[in-house]
């Protein structure tokens, strides 16, 4: 695409960004979603968002809101890629284990030292030493509580494969989970995070979370920095932040017409088209060709590509400073948002 | 030019302690100026004036805080059911209200004493987005695979200097801190106890040889802090000989111990618990080269963020609510309990009353630091509380009055009679932490320094005086009036930088890609990742 257009015409970049800004200021309740973008992008809309009252979600916001809630429920006991990749022995991959994101977590950790594998509900094709068969996510929770009640002794009579998985995974020096939330539902998450501290009463053992796609880790993490709460939530003057998994989820809000205007802020992932229920700004990649354009779209650079960009990394769960490999003149998506900000009138930027 | 008129200024370091004014221009404390009038005058009669508090431990941001925020959304203010009861709707959670809540107790600098190296640029984000005060941040170290290699090698004591400098500058750290040195490698090889003198397993060094190589490379590298240590044993009964013991360790050098008061226990009595505090203060007394802070517990619900990742093993079994965070990363790790501190606890009871022993007991101001050790024994919006407890004995026999007697008595709390002066109080949370940190342009009133400034109303509830200052001026600006927060500048993360040569950066290049697979760029805080115009300030190393 060009570089910004208004209701489908091409425009320049500035009258596009106080088309914008002139949208978000008439709204009612505005939400800010996607935030698939780099760090200083995530900041400046949820600073923005703050400043507006606007409900707020990332592009991945149903995978992350699990991970968290099943974090806020019971805890974890947790571990990184590289420490697992260097010092494991045992891995359990709970789940089916594709995706791009989690075949990559899965490779990397599997580079280092040799491991023995036990598979839940895998495909196939996946090499282990022990494999349990689960058809579907709730076959995966059911498989895990089998599992931890095989190690706690409470069967009388175990399956054959459950009690050479226990065997396993009790010898193991260092053992390590390796899930995406993805792809489990909150009890298979909870059993899983359960039976991964019973181990540790005898030995070490943790869990990796597959991070979620398109910077959602990174988003969970400013949210929660910045709101002091988990994402799908709002800031408002008179309240503060309110964190509500089903209230706040972009979709619902969207679906039931509470919301009156969205800002998608891209590049890394493009929007659904449920968004575009209401008047929409998107932020997006120079690949973005919907077949109507949005009320307002702006080109912005890729980070770690156009320009430099902070984004969480998979192998070490931190967030590190991604140099540009080519780099151009494309705006990034802090600069817009930030512009966006500066363009509202006084009453509503918080300043 | 702004005049601040008619105040009763404190300032132990330029002997200040009566009336005056103060002029001030740009960011400075300027002479008072001859013929020209400031712009603004602010009547400060009937008020305290000191320079702005500086906080040096306090856990304000990185991921381990930030876990601890996403574990218990239920916490937050606004997810409670009457917020301004509890404890917690005053810890100030989101990086905002920290900032504001700081200035509006007059605190201008705070420093967040557990960066995890593969995390740094995390934690510099979060500090980036604390509004108004400066912060600092020290890097933990003692628990990486490469710095024991060369201590087990015996590798020289350049090369540990080198690897120490490489760090601090590659985190952005304003000092190093230790953690029950190798406790976290302990761990991880199923280690669920770790003193002074254990082994690391499979690494070949001891506790005791990690503290002291890092004593010795801080200190030779004149990074103005010394080097900070969290000792084995935090929590456990008994753990005053361990905390005696490395003082012991450490002497002949500058060595800072953190929150003393979790090692300030004895085994007497029938519960096996009780306050060692007096023998701990006698040995700080004696010790010229030692200083400590206390982190005081208060009573209430808190959440414990500790990088002592195997003592919060243990302290998982006493969450309260009943949920944790334990998390091994790479080089070392975190734990992350919520508790709540009961006044009808025995434990709780005789830890709170260890806490005020020790800031009673230890003579020298300038050698003990007020702490909560935010959050870990309270947030710190407790400290104009914990002053008055300290500024008044009325507010202090009260309290203990309604305290269960039986804990009490396994303390020495009640025999003392100590009051805290104004000037006291201005050592403790101005002059000495500069002092302590290196930082010669803030912590007192002189011409020149920084323009961080409180004002405080004269009040007899000591505690009212210092939770809301009447002027918090910060960096020359204005920041705070009559207790509310009315401008939110950003602040600076303060770095030192000792000086790293290429030779280290080359053999940490070989050993990040060999381990990892990865360039240390990953671990790299780069000041235009923080999205701030002029992140850092620089703290001059001693030459």
């Amino acid at each position: 695409m060009a570089e910004a257009y208004v209701n489908g015409q091409a425009v320049p970049r500035d009258a596009a960004i106080a088309a914008a800004a002139r949208l978000l200021a008439s709204s009612t309740l505005p939400v800010i979603a996607g935030l698939a973008a780099d760090v200083a992008a995530i900041r400046a809309g949820l600073r923005l968002a703050r400043a507006i009252g606007a409900v707020v979600d990332h592009a991945a916001g149903a995978e992350l809101s699990r991970q968290a809630e099943v974090l806020a429920r019971s805890g974890t006991m947790a571990t990184t890629a590289q420490e697992v990749r260097q010092f494991g022995d045992v891995l359990l991959l709970a789940g089916p284990g594709d995706g791009d994101e989690t075949t990559r977590l899965i490779d990397y950790v599997c580079l280092g030292r040799q491991k023995r594998v036990i598979t839940i509900g895998a495909a196939p094709s996946r090499p282990a030493t022990v494999s349990l068969a689960a058809a579907d996510e709730h076959a995966v929770a059911a498989a895990l509580a089998l599992l931890r009640a095989t190690l706690a002794g409470r069967l009388a009579a175990p399956p054959a494969d459950y009690v050479e998985a226990a065997e396993l995974l009790r010898q193991a020096r260092f053992g390590a989970v390796v899930y995406s939330a993805a792809r489990l539902s909150s009890p298979a998450l909870e059993m899983l995070l359960g039976l991964a501290g019973d181990l540790n009463a005898a030995h070490r053992f943790s869990t990796v979370a597959v991070p979620g796609p398109a910077n959602g880790e990174a988003a969970l993490q400013i949210c929660g920095w910045l709101f002091g709460v988990p994402l799908r939530s709002r800031w408002t003057a008179a309240a503060g932040a309110k964190h509500d998994p089903w209230r706040y989820d972009v979709r619902r809000v969207i679906g039931e017409g509470e919301a009156d205007a969205a800002l998608w802020i891209g590049p890394l992932q493009d929007p659904p088209d449920w968004l575009r229920a209401v008047p929409t700004i998107v932020l997006a990649g120079r690949g973005y060709a919907p077949d109507t354009m949005p009320q307002v779209a702006i080109s912005v650079g890729r980070p770690g590509v156009d320009h430099p960009g902070v984004l969480h990394q998979l192998e070490t769960q931190a967030l590190s400073l991604v140099p540009a490999s080519r780099p151009t003149a494309l705006p990034s998506s802090a600069e817009i948002v930030a512009a966006i900000h500066a363009a509202l009138p006084q009453s509503r930027s918080g300043a | 030019m702004i005049h601040l008129k008619g105040g009763y200024l404190v300032d132990p370091v330029n002997r200040l302690d009566g009336p005056g004014d103060l002029w001030i221009e740009g960011e400075h404390i300027v002479a008072p100026p001859s013929g020209r009038l400031a712009a603004e005058t602010i009547d400060c009669s009937g008020c305290v004036v000191m320079a702005g508090a500086i906080d040096i431990h306090s856990h304000i941001g990185g991921g381990s805080v930030n876990t601890a925020r996403l574990l218990l959304p239920e916490q937050h203010p606004a997810a409670l059911w009457r917020a301004s009861d509890t404890a917690l709707s005053r810890i100030g959670f989101d990086v905002e209200t920290t900032g504001r809540l700081y200035a509006e107790m007059g605190f201008t600098t705070v420093v967040e004493p557990a960066m995890m190296p593969s995390n740094g640029l995390h934690a510099h984000l979060e500090l980036a987005d604390i509004p108004i005060i400066d912060k600092g941040a020290l890097v933990v170290l003692g628990n990486e695979d490469f710095l024991l290699t060369l201590l087990r090698e015996k590798d020289s004591r350049s090369a540990v200097r080198d690897y120490v400098s490489y760090m601090v500058e590659s985190t952005g750290a304003l000092g190093v801190k230790v953690i029950n040195a190798g406790a976290s490698a302990a761990f991880k090889a199923n280690a669920r106890t770790f003193s002074l003198d254990d082994e690391v397993p499979g690494h070949g060094v001891t506790s005791r040889q990690i503290v002291l190589a890092l004593q010795q490379a801080v200190d030779e590298l004149g990074i103005p802090h010394p080097l900070h240590i969290h000792c084995n044993n935090l929590g456990v009964p008994g753990n005053a000989d361990t905390a005696l013991a490395t003082m012991e360790a450490t002497s002949g050098r500058a060595a800072h111990f953190a929150h003393v008061q979790f090692y300030g226990y004895g085994k007497e009595g029938r519960r096996g618990f009780s306050s060692a505090a007096a023998r701990v203060a006698e040995q700080v007394n004696r010790r010229k080269d030692v200083t400590v802070d206390v982190g005081q517990i208060m009573f209430g619900q808190t959440v414990t963020i500790s990088s002592d990742t195997l003592r919060q093993f243990t302290a998982r079994n006493f969450s309260r609510p009943r949920k944790w965070v334990i998390s091994e990363t790479d080089f070392n790790g975190s734990g992350i309990v919520p508790y709540r501190y009961s006044s009808s606890d025995f434990y709780n009871v005789v830890q709170w009353a260890v806490g005020l022993e020790l800031f009673l007991l230890i003579d020298d101001p300038w050698r003990v630091f007020f702490t909560t050790d935010h959050p870990n024994g309270a947030p710190f919006t407790a400290y104009p509380e914990l002053f008055a407890l300290l500024m008044d004995r009325q507010v202090r026999s009260n309290a203990i009055a309604a305290l269960p007697k039986r804990a009490l008595a396994m303390t020495g709390l009640a025999s003392i009679g100590r009051e805290y002066t104004l000037a006291e109080i201005a050592i403790m949370t101005r002059a000495a932490p500069a002092r302590l940190l290196g930082l010669a342009d803030r912590g007192h009133l002189g011409r020149g320094a920084r323009a961080d400034i409180a004002v405080y109303r004269r009040r007899e509830d000591k505690a009212e005086m210092f939770r809301h200052a009447a002027v918090t001026v910060k960096g020359g600006a204005i920041v705070v009036r009559d207790g509310t927060v009315i401008a939110r500048p950003e602040g600076r993360a303060l770095v030192v930088k000792p000086g790293a040569g290429s030779a280290i950066s080359r053999r940490m290049e070989r050993y990040y890609d060999t381990t990892f697979g990865l360039s240390p760029r990953f671990f790299h805080v780069d000041a235009a990742a923080l999205g701030r115009s002029d992140p850092f300030l620089e703290v001059a190393c001693r030459s």
